[in-house]
């Protein structure tokens, strides 16, 4: 995505960005424009792993997003994590995983991984379980078609 | 103050030293006894998957006090291993189905690990049955030796220290 001005909106690239713009002489850069597409890809890369798990593990019944504040969401660095439930796994409470990032299924991104049984995402529902770091359910990752399930 | 990634790193270097203490102790001329070698695997799986969820910052003071995290936990890692070294749909949900399993052995190897008194059988210290009968692990046949000497269950070894690799990178 290219970056702008954000008082003329004129185009500038990464080298020009960082001195006045050359039309209004201003600073000031569409920042928020970058860091959505940071947050596009990082929808796109979710819904990858989603697929991807959903293709390999029969037991798996919901996919979730797991959110921190909306500032971290968009940056770059911060993992995708997902809220995984599954009949396959064994009852431990909320363990999250943290993995770098996996090109070979198009996840560019670091990631953390919580896996929990339908019972356990009955009692985070309920409040007897909880996320840490202040981290919310967000929207259900699709299951791809074809790859069975409920 | 150590890190996050300071403590995922101590707990992988130690639990690959004890996976290949394990992998030395299979070419061994002279026989070791089976519990012995399970022990060493079931300690490197520990520290694998106290590594891995070291690296979200869980409190390593906390992880210590259990050993009843490798069924949760190294599934996971064996799946996300599989995708990274880009193993196939089909491989990785046959893999994963049977690591499932696997783990879930290795971890009540441990002797605090026993599902609520029904399987107090591990690979360190002698127990009584529900007949009082003790037993004790040298003479006792411990299903993931036999699991992990099929193709499948080298397969989920060599994931593993895949899996140990990747967080020492």
């Amino acid at each position: 995505m290219p970056i702008t001005c954000a008082k003329c909106n004129t185009p500038l690239d990464a080298q020009s960005a960082q001195e006045p713009c050359p039309h209004c002489r201003s600073l000031d850069r569409n920042v928020i424009s970058i860091e959505r597409g940071v947050g596009t890809e990082k929808i796109q890369a979710a819904r990858a792993l989603a697929e991807r798990h959903y293709l390999v593990e029969p037991g798996l019944t919901h996919v979730f997003r797991v959110r921190s504040s909306e500032e971290r969401e968009l940056a770059g660095s911060e993992p995708i994590k997902v809220l995984e439930v599954n009949e396959d796994t064994v009852p431990a409470g909320i363990l999250p995983v943290h993995f770098g990032p996996t090109l070979a299924i198009g996840v560019p991104f670091s990631s953390i991984i919580i896996e929990i049984t339908p019972d356990e995402y009955e009692q985070l529902l309920a409040s007897k379980l909880k996320l840490p770091n202040g981290w919310v359910i967000g929207e259900e990752m699709p299951r791809p078609n074809g790859s069975g399930g409920e | 103050m150590a890190t996050a990634m300071d403590w995922e790193r101590a707990f992988a270097r130690q639990g690959r030293a004890d996976l290949e203490t394990f992998e030395k102790m299979q070419l061994q001329e002279f026989s070791i006894p089976v519990c012995h070698m399970l022990q060493f695997l079931q300690m490197a799986c520990e520290k694998l998957a106290k590594a891995y969820l070291c690296g979200t910052g869980s409190d390593p003071t906390v992880l210590q006090t259990s050993h009843a995290y490798v069924a949760k936990t190294l599934p996971i890692v064996i799946r996300e291993q599989a995708d990274h070294v880009n193993l196939g749909s089909q491989k990785t949900e046959g893999l994963v189905k049977r690591a499932r399993h696997l783990f879930q052995e290795i971890e009540m190897l441990a002797p605090a690990v026993k599902r609520g008194g029904k399987r107090p059988d591990n690979c360190e210290y002698p127990w009584a049955d529900d007949t009082e009968t003790v037993h004790v692990p040298l003479d006792w046949t411990f299903h993931p030796a036999k699991f992990i000497s099929d193709h499948a269950g080298r397969t989920i070894l060599k994931l593993v220290k895949g899996a140990f690799a990747r967080t020492l990178e």
